[in-house]
């Protein structure tokens, strides 16, 4: 079974990313955004059980000191109460060396496994912005469209 | 490819050529087409596509390698012609044949330059290379610029038997910061995004292999937001006994590193082109710089051990250049499906371009290899004999029983037609300086200047201290706030000798006259080694062109003006060329508007130093040492930062007379080394009023100066414009601290050169300058420093 992990910062820590992007968001005059929450997405693909994304999930993609990492099924759809996310992949065919790490790492952890690994960012925005103004803001602003998609949830 | 194509018209050859992306004129198209008439067969896809990547620009230098006629007019109008019979050959590589220096070990002919670093016969030598990658980063900026520096990094590790990389260089050329950066570029992506993108991506890349970035300069200007320029320099490390390599018939052809993927397919051919928009986004390439690190620590063990004899990097054009380049002289045979891939799926065509990063491509001996793969496997880096080198003069790429490609050598190397193509040149029109504004105003804004002003917000990024050997370092004082000229590395721990890494790149002078941009770019880089006390005898440059489309003849016009400087300065200053490249095309067009870069040379140079603890920097060290002027001030205001406040193209670029400047440059040398000497800065954007700020809050001392004592062209004095004399350009200009025993031994240095005492360096924080009309200008260290600081990003 395929599976989706998304690795934020604890509560406890200071996003600096998200808190850039909102201010980023503010300069380029985007309306109703509030807080900002940003993190890391993974997509890991193969014959994987719940058990063994968590254990890659909590090992390899979160730093257990300042991050923590959801496990979803691939194809849960996730948005944010009172906002809207933000995921944004690399498109196929290029380059994900954040993916070819983390299918090493795992290799390295005995979990053979895990076949493919598509890495991306996501972006959670609260307030009240339209996807289409959101989508705007991430295309001119966290991403290269040459290289990226965006999709709005 | 169907048997047409050996019928196929000169227009139906060219739209080929574009449908499939070759970048190969109607002329390349030709000769391919009655090559392999003579086969009596049609190229394969993959044939045309290798002979496309080998070819290309960006790999064959076809312009620096052309005849050009240049016909230039001179300022009454008169026209002269002039015949290079082939560019490069003609300027560049001639004077440094002419010079003859027997400390250049290698130059021309391999990934990088080579040159002895010692002058008692010792056993190191370094290889130094600086490589562009604009296209690339124009349109993904931190893949870009990443993949930029770690393709240099590679051409150091391929250079000979490999050297050790110790520093990184990175120069670069923005479009405007403030309210323009945030304006999207041709590309779609703003400004702000591409510097942010390619310093990111620069500074990962280095920082992860642990290299230090030590040197570079950033220009910010409108002629730039299309088309950044992103130069990436590598300087390594080697014994003297690795610079020579082979390949042998029987060798075995071993890739190592990453495994290849869709990425970067097209690069070579797509650099080699003007920019436009619906790029696909398999050009692009990302890197990991992981596992190069990784493969660099392995190779660096193989060389000393001498498992393999040749060696080069899989750059622009992946195995297919690769593979070409190394059996050029034997012939070889490739297996590609040996080749370790990212993943299933990948067509053989792809694997043989595809330009996917952190490769080399070795030649190993067949008793070495099954060692050479074990030690590779040791480290968990992939590597894999994918073929060998043959006798039979052919390049041969098979898959399974397909052969996809099936070539003779000769043809793919030598068979490219050569140029002939056509340059002018003619003056612009002299436009009157204007009047100056308020000095005290004029300096702080000057500094303020995204180009002038403190680039630590970049810098700072990086790391510039990792392998430990930075002596002299991008920021130097004692609270580590003034701009060095030049950075000085040690090159052993046990040893006090040293090198000194600088750049020169004045791309806004081109506007008045190419010639002198490349003059001036040769001097800063030369002034910048002097001033730290570098040896002047052991000055080695490299050149990196960047131009438009070379087939207007105005464009080449430039190249041709700066190829010739290169050639004038450098005979006279006796610095010989080790390694070069060029990128052109450099113009973006979208909805049939063209807007070409100015033609821009950036000069790197290194140099010897014989005792880094001797290395002076560029800072205010003591309250009464003296401060002396250094080389003649002239009424050469055209290109100047001051003129770009005023907002003018008035006034005439600096020039440069080297057989006057040289012999300067020897004797200040001499008091450096003699130790008379207690802070050096060269004068350059911004003149003499930015080099005496930056050294003031550099030391945290402040001075007085008098510029009544400068010395002035005579034009200059009579004219008796103080802004002039603060804000001029000049080359050949120092600012040099001196303690007052030293004075006399200094003076006695400099004994016929061009030098005043202009002043003192004082207690209190306040730099005040006495004009030629002797009225005093004073300012503050504090608010100096708060406008050198503020012309960041917001």
């Amino acid at each position: 079974m395929n599976w989706r992990v998304l690795v934020h910062l604890k509560p406890t820590v200071a996003d600096h990313h998200g808190d850039h992007i909102r201010r980023e968001s503010r300069l380029a005059g985007l309306a109703g955004v509030g807080r900002v929450r940003a993190g890391h997405a993974y997509e890991l693909h193969g014959d994987l059980s719940e058990k063994d994304a968590r254990f890659l999930a909590d090992r390899v993609l979160a730093d257990p000191v300042t991050q923590e990492a959801a496990v979803f099924p691939a194809d849960h759809v996730r948005r944010p109460q009172g906002g809207r996310l933000a995921e944004i992949w690399l498109k196929q065919g290029v380059a994900d060396p954040v993916a070819d790490t983390v299918r090493l790492a795992a290799r390295d952890a005995g979990l053979e496994a895990l076949t493919a690994v598509r890495s991306g960012q996501v972006v959670d925005f609260f307030g009240i912005a339209t996807p289409a103004a959101l989508r705007r803001f991430c295309e001119d602003h966290l991403m290269n469209p040459l290289v990226q998609t965006v999709e709005i949830r | 490819m169907s048997g047409d194509f050996l019928s196929l018209s000169s227009d139906a050859l060219v739209a080929l050529s574009k449908e499939r992306g070759l970048s190969l004129n109607a002329e390349e198209m030709a000769a391919i087409q009655a090559h392999f008439k003579t086969q009596g067969r049609s190229p394969t896809d993959p044939e045309l596509e290798t002979l496309a990547q080998t070819w290309s620009e960006h790999c064959k230098h076809k312009t620096f390698r052309a005849a050009v006629r240049h016909i230039e007019k001179d300022e009454n109008g008169l026209e002269r012609g002039r015949n290079y019979k082939a560019l490069l050959k003609d300027t560049i590589v001639k004077v440094t044949e002419d010079l003859n220096k027997p400390w250049c070990l290698s130059v021309f002919k391999d990934n990088a330059g080579i040159v002895d670093a010692s002058s008692d016969g010792g056993t190191d030598a370094l290889a130094f290379k600086v490589e562009t990658h604009n296209h690339p980063s124009a349109l993904e900026p931190y893949g870009g610029a990443g993949t930029g520096l770690g393709g240099v990094i590679r051409d150091i590790l391929g250079a000979g038997l490999g050297a050790k990389p110790i520093a990184n260089s990175d120069v670069f050329c923005f479009g405007p910061l403030g309210e323009k950066a945030e304006k999207k570029t041709g590309s779609g992506l703003s400004t702000r995004r591409i510097v942010n993108g390619v310093v990111s991506g620069v500074r990962d890349y280095g920082n992860r292999m642990g290299i230090p970035t030590v040197s570079g300069a950033v220009v910010f200007d409108d002629d730039f937001a299309e088309n950044p320029l992103v130069f990436c320099g590598t300087l390594g490390l080697m014994p003297k006994s690795t610079i020579d390599k082979s390949v042998r018939s029987g060798d075995i052809i071993v890739m190592a590193g990453g495994r290849v993927g869709r990425d970067g397919i097209h690069g070579a051919t797509f650099s080699s082109d003007t920019l436009t928009t619906g790029i696909p986004s398999s050009v692009v390439q990302i890197g990991n710089p992981i596992v190069q690190k990784k493969m660099m620590d392995v190779l660096l063990v193989a060389r000393d051990r001498g498992l393999y004899r040749g060696i080069t990097d899989c750059g622009a054009g992946g195995l297919s250049s690769a593979v070409g380049e190394m059996g050029e002289k034997t012939g070889a045979r490739v297996r590609l499906e040996k080749v370790p891939l990212k993943y299933a799926g990948i067509v053989p065509w792809e694997i043989w371009l595809s330009e996917s990063q952190e490769r080399m491509v070795m030649a190993v001996p067949p008793k070495n290899l099954e060692t050479l793969l074990g030690l590779f496997a040791d480290e968990d880096v992939d590597a894999a004999a994918i073929g060998e080198f043959t006798s039979d003069g052919r390049l041969k790429v098979m898959h399974g029983a397909d052969t996809l490609v099936d070539m003779d050598m000769s043809f793919l190397h030598d068979g490219v037609p050569k140029r002939s193509m056509e340059s002018r040149w003619s003056p612009p029109p002299l436009v009157e300086f204007p009047k100056g504004a308020p000095l005290k105003k004029s300096l702080l804004a000057v500094l303020a200047q995204p180009t002038v002003a403190s680039k630590e917000w970049v810098v700072r990024q990086y790391d510039h201290e990792v392998q430990g050997r930075t002596v002299v370092k991008p920021f130097v004082g004692p609270t580590g706030v003034g701009p060095s000229d030049a950075s000085v590395l040690q090159l052993h721990p046990s040893a006090r000798r040293g090198v000194a890494l600088s750049a020169g790149l004045n791309p806004h002078y081109s506007r008045w006259d190419a010639y002198w941009m490349a003059a001036s770019a040769i001097d800063e880089a030369v002034r910048n080694l002097v001033a730290v006390g570098a040896r002047p005898d052991r000055i080695a440059i490299l050149d990196n062109f960047c131009g438009g489309n070379p087939w207007r003849p105005e464009i080449l016009g430039d190249l041709v003006r700066a190829a010739q400087a290169c050639h004038d300065i450098a005979r006279v200053y006796g610095t010989p060329f080790i390694s070069g490249k060029d990128s052109l095309f450099n113009e973006f067009e979208v909805a049939g508007r063209r807007k070409a870069i100015p033609t821009t040379l950036l000069i790197s140079a290194l140099s010897l130093v014989d005792d880094v603890a001797k290395a002076v920097t560029m800072d205010f060290k003591k309250p009464g040492n003296w401060v002396f002027a250094v080389g003649e001030t002239r009424d050469e205001m055209g290109g100047s930062r001051y003129g770009v406040h005023l907002g003018t193209r008035g006034g005439a670029v600096p020039r440069l007379t080297p057989e006057d400047t040289w012999p300067v440059y020897e004797k200040l040398s001499a008091a450096i080394a003699a130790g008379d000497v207690a802070s050096c800065h060269d004068c350059s954007d911004g003149g003499l009023g930015v080099a005496l700020a930056e050294m003031c809050f550099g030391g945290g001392w402040g001075a007085q100066v008098d510029l009544r004592k400068l010395p002035l062209s005579a034009e200059l004095r009579r004219e008796g414009r103080t802004d002039k004399a603060l804000f001029s350009e000049s080359n050949g200009r120092f600012l040099v601290e001196v303690a007052p025993a030293s004075r006399k031994a200094f003076l006695s240095a400099m004994d016929g050169a061009p030098v005043a005492a202009l002043g003192q360096v004082r207690e209190p924080s306040t730099l005040t300058v006495v004009g030629l009309d002797g009225k005093s200008t004073s300012w503050t260290l504090k608010e100096l420093e708060k406008s050198w600081r503020s012309g960041g990003p917001a």
